[in-house]
Formats: C-alpha cells, sequence, structure tokens
C-alpha cells in the first residue's frame, strides 16, 4: 500500500529533524486519578494521627499506594515515598 | 439579814456543786459503762486492737482521768464534751473497726491470695491466644497490600511486554518512513531507539525526519494493569488498550479544512471536545454513496474534501479494522480539547495542521502481544494518509468556502473577546482611580492634596463634558 503511493525516493529527511518537545505539565486534562489519591493519603493520614482511628491510617496506606501505582513517571519519587511515610 | 443572805447564797452554790458532782459521777458512770463495753469488746480482741492504732484508746484513757482529777465546771464541760466527741469518734471508729477487722483481716488476705493465683494462671493462656485473633486485621491489610503489589508488578510487566512488542512489530514501518524513530528530546545529540515511558501504562514513541511532516507521536495507552481498582473496574466496563497517533503536518502542506470520521459512540465527545471540530464541523451521518461501516460518522466541513478522502483503499481499510478504527481527525486548525474554563480564552488558539488516529487494539482489553502484529496494516494507513492529503487540493470554491469559514470564526472570537476587553480595560481604569485615591489619603503635604484633588477634578470635568455635547447633538 505504503511503496505504491511513495514517491520513489525516500521520503526520510534527516536534515528535517524536529526534537521532541515533552508536552507541559498539563492541567487535568491527564487522568487526575494520582493527585486526588495523594490528597486522600493526606486526609487520612491526618485523620488517623488525630482521631487515633486504625482504619484511617490504612486507608491512607492503600491511597498512598494507588497514587503511586497511577503516577506518571515524570513526577519526583521523593513526593511518593513521602507520601507513602 | 445580810448574813441570812451570804448563808442561802454558800448554800445555794453548795447544792449546785453536789448536785454537779453527782451529775460528774453519773457521766464518770455513764463513761465507766461506756469504757465498760468498750472494755468487755477490748478483751475479746485486744490482739488486734493492739495492732492497729491504739493512740484513741490512750487519749481517751488519759482524758477520762483527768475529768475525774478536774473540779472546775468549766473544763469538765469542755472535757466532758470533748470526751464525749471523742468516744462518739472512738465508738464508731472502734465499730468500724471491730465489725470491719475481723471480717476484713480474714478474708483480705486471702482474696488476694486467692486473685493473684487467678490472675497467673489466667494471664499465659490470654496472652497466647489473642496475639493472632487482635491482630486479624492488620494481617487482612497487609494481605491487601501484598495481593495489590503483586497485581502491580504483574500489570507492570504486562504493559512493558506489549509496548516492546508493538515497537518490533512497526520498526520496520517507521524507519523506512522517518530517519529519526524515537527521540526523546534530553540527548544532547539525536538519537533514535527510546520508547518513552510516561507512566506505567503509557508509553511514547516521537518520529521525526520525513517530507511534508514535522514529527509524529505515537502514544500507546495501556489499561492500567499495574492498579487492582482499575483492573476490578475493568471487568465491569471492558474497555481496550489504545494506539494513539498525531502527526504534525509542515505548515501549508495542508488545504484548509477539517475532516473527521469516528465511531459513533466517540464521535458526540469528540465533537464537544475538539475546538476545530466544535468551531467548524456538524455532525452528519456516512453517506450511503461510500462504502464504510454504518457504526462510524462523519464530521466534516466540506464535501469535497470527505470524498477525496475516503476513497477505496481507506474504506477498504475501515472495512475490514472495523472494531479497530476509533477516530481519525484531519484538521488544518487543530488546537486541541476545549479548556474546561467558562467563557472565552483570552488569546486566539492557533490551529497547526495535525493528522490524529486513535486505534483500539483488538482483544477488548485481554491483548496478547501477537495482537501488535495486526496493527501493522493502521500504521500504513496512517503513512498512506499523510501523503495523500500532502498531495490532495482542493477546488478553488472549496478553498473559498473554506476561507470564509475561517474569517468568520475570527471574527465572532473578536466580537466574544471584546466584551472582555472592554471588561479588562474597565477594571484597569477602576484600579487607577483607587490607586490615586490611596495616595491622596496618604498625602500628607497638603499642597501636593491640592494639587491631585484638582487634576482628579479636571479629569471628572473633561469626562463629564463630552456627554453633554453629544446629547445635545442627538436633540438638534
Amino acid at each position: 500500500m505504503s511503496s505504491g503511493t511513495n514517491i520513489s525516493n525516500d521520503p526520510r529527511r534527516p536534515n528535517k529533524v524536529v526534537r521532541y518537545k515533552p508536552p507541559q505539565p498539563g492541567g487535568p486534562s491527564d487522568d487526575p486519578t494520582p493527585d486526588y489519591m495523594n490528597l486522600l493519603g493526606m486526609i487520612f493520614s491526618m485523620c488517623g494521627l488525630m482521631m487515633k482511628l486504625k482504619w484511617c491510617a490504612w486507608a491512607a496506606v492503600y491511597c498512598s499506594f494507588i497514587s503511586f501505582a497511577n503516577s506518571r513517571t515524570s513526577e519526583d519519587t521523593k513526593q511518593m515515598l513521602s507520601s507513602f511515610m | 439579814m445580810h448574813l441570812g443572805l451570804h448563808i442561802g447564797l454558800l448554800l445555794a452554790v453548795t447544792v449546785f456543786m453536789s448536785t454537779v458532782y453527782s451529775a460528774n459521777q453519773h457521766d464518770a458512770d455513764i463513761d465507766d459503762n461506756e469504757f465498760a463495753e468498750f472494755e468487755d469488746f477490748d478483751d475479746e480482741e485486744v490482739d488486734q486492737i493492739i495492732k492497729k492504732d491504739t493512740k484513741s484508746e490512750s487519749d481517751t484513757q488519759e482524758k477520762v482521768k483527768v475529768t475525774k482529777d478536774s473540779e472546775f465546771i468549766e473544763d469538765e464541760e469542755e472535757e466532758e464534751s470533748t470526751v464525749e466527741t471523742e468516744d462518739d469518734d472512738e465508738f464508731e471508729q472502734f465499730d468500724e473497726e471491730e465489725f470491719e477487722k475481723p471480717e476484713a483481716d480474714k478474708p483480705l488476705p486471702m482474696s488476694k491470695s486467692k486473685e493473684e493465683f487467678k490472675i497467673k494462671p489466667a494471664d499465659v493462656p490470654q496472652y497466647l491466644q489473642t496475639r493472632w485473633d487482635s491482630f486479624y486485621m492488620e494481617i487482612l491489610m497487609l494481605a491487601g497490600l501484598g495481593v495489590y503489589f503483586l497485581n502491580f508488578l504483574q500489570g507492570k510487566n504486562k504493559n512493558h511486554r506489549l509496548a516492546q512488542t508493538w515497537l518490533s512489530a512497526h520498526k520496520d514501518i517507521l524507519d523506512a518512513n522517518f530517519s529519526i524513530v524515537g527521540d526523546d528530546g534530553t540527548s544532547k545529540e539525536v538519537q533514535g531507539g527510546t520508547l518513552m515511558k510516561e507512566s506505567e501504562n503509557v508509553y511514547a514513541l516521537w518520529c521525526s525526519g520525513r517530507s511534508c511532516v514535522e514529527g509524529m507521536l505515537v502514544e500507546l495507552k495501556f489499561l492500567k494493569r499495574q492498579d487492582l481498582i482499575s483492573t476490578i473496574a475493568g471487568m465491569f466496563k471492558p474497555a481496550s488498550d489504545q494506539i494513539q497517533i498525531q502527526v504534525d503536518l509542515d505548515q501549508k502542506v495542508m488545504d484548509k479544512f477539517v475532516f473527521a470520521i469516528a465511531q459513533k459512540r466517540s464521535a458526540t465527545k469528540l465533537h464537544k471536545d475538539m475546538v476545530d471540530l466544535s468551531q467548524f464541523t456538524e455532525k452528519k451521518n456516512v453517506d450511503r454513496k461510500v462504502d464504510i461501516p454504518s457504526c462510524f460518522q462523519v464530521m466534516s466541513e466540506i464535501g469535497e474534501a470527505t470524498n477525496a478522502i475516503l476513497d477505496k483503499k481507506v474504506c477498504q481499510v475501515l472495512q475490514k479494522y472495523e472494531s479497530c478504527v476509533e477516530y481519525m481527525h484531519f484538521s488544518d486548525q487543530f488546537a486541541g480539547i476545549k479548556s474546561q474554563e467558562e467563557g472565552t480564552p483570552s488569546k486566539l488558539p492557533l490551529g497547526k495542521p495535525v493528522l490524529s488516529f486513535c486505534f483500539n487494539v483488538p482483544g477488548k482489553g485481554k491483548s496478547k502481544p501477537s495482537d501488535m502484529e495486526e496493527m501493522k496494516p493502521l500504521l500504513q494507513l496512517v503513512i498512506y494518509c499523510v501523503d495523500k492529503i500532502s498531495r490532495m487540493q482542493l477546488s478553488k470554491e472549496a478553498r473559498n468556502k473554506a476561507e470564509k469559514n475561517r474569517q468568520k470564526a475570527e471574527e465572532e472570537y473578536e466580537r466574544m473577546t471584546h466584551a472582555q476587553r472592554q471588561e479588562a480595560a474597565q477594571a484597569r481604569r477602576e484600579e487607577k482611580r483607587r490607586a490615586e485615591k490611596e495616595r491622596l489619603l496618604n498625602e500628607e503635604d497638603p499642597d501636593k492634596a491640592r494639587k491631585l484633588e484638582e487634576r482628579e477634578s479636571k479629569k471628572e470635568m473633561r469626562k463629564k463634558q463630552p456627554k453633554m455635547k453629544m446629547m445635545k447633538v442627538k436633540a438638534m
């Protein structure tokens, strides 16, 4: 299919290379799950500490896990670790 | 007479004294009786009482002696009262002591020993029993976390495998068309072969160095296999892995038109979200002339372009890979997804010529790496479309129509933003006035204050005057 329509010349143009520009740290157009989970985790951990509710602390751990699993690689790993704590 | 009185007084005193003395004796007797009672008890349980505090006893005995010895009324009365009260207290104390001591002493040591005996043997089994039972919650939670982690690893590996398979299957075609396949933008010199991992389920590949094309971004958007919750949700609402390809064309290579063909399920959303689609196109059903499955919907600005694009070969592919093609969107005014903000944006969205494709990987989520081989023809379709559109030339009418549409859109935009711009200008003016007023208030120097006030009053007069003039002209 492609060979039929292609010009006999090689379509490649090495002099026309454009570098990849990573998209800007865009807003919530992407999946907002990790951010929500991060926030929830923080809230749960605070609740668990203040009110000494065990289930809150466990929920916080789960939230941080989920947030870590869904996060983008561009984000800081230190943040992840701190949120896990 | 005086003697008689004196004698009488003396007699009275002696009688009184005797009565008091007798009363004392009575009390003493009473005391003795009281003490006799005490003594009875004391005799029986002398040992215990001796063990406990005997101070009170000795005190009372001393006071009794004192009362017996003393002859003064006042002292006796006081001592009696004190003795009586103390006796009462002693009574209570002794009562309590007597009644409680024997009962308390004997059972106390016994009960204590019993309790101790009871506690010791009971302690050990309780501790052992509760060790596991009381922690079952924690064990459950840890098990859950373990399961989640295992699923994370498994999902991550599967996604990685899928991505690698895709790349190896399509590398030939890509290498034949682009001089650089897989640039990540970070290295100083352009190097190829980098499949970027944007997250555990999204991989990206940037290809560049081709005629008519600035660059091509391939995004492999797999399902979130690494997240257990998404996996469970996927069981109820099956979705498939997607491959999104966005080709940025060179400027002026593409004729001016906007076109999209999409599955019905995503057509509405696409039409709503995309800036250019919502602005320039309307939804239409597929023409019966064209041989395309009815599950697709067409959105086109210029009919001529639609016919030019949907030629035989494209239709063949669409028919064969009906389920695989999610949408194809060609536009020279591509500006991405509409922003969520209400109201018009402050800047005119710049459109660029873009061909956007979205393909579903067959398998509805349960994709095998071998499915990637089946996607090859679709990449070939992409290349074919790129070449076709770069060579495509619309008729004059079509071009004029397109130009008109674009001009309209610009004017509309200007109109909408006009209101915004006015508001912004007004806001700026108000701010300036506020700043000046603040300066006035802050000015301590009276001369400067006067000058500022004069300036302001002049400005206000000027503003008022032209209005007046205009009114007069209208009246005339």
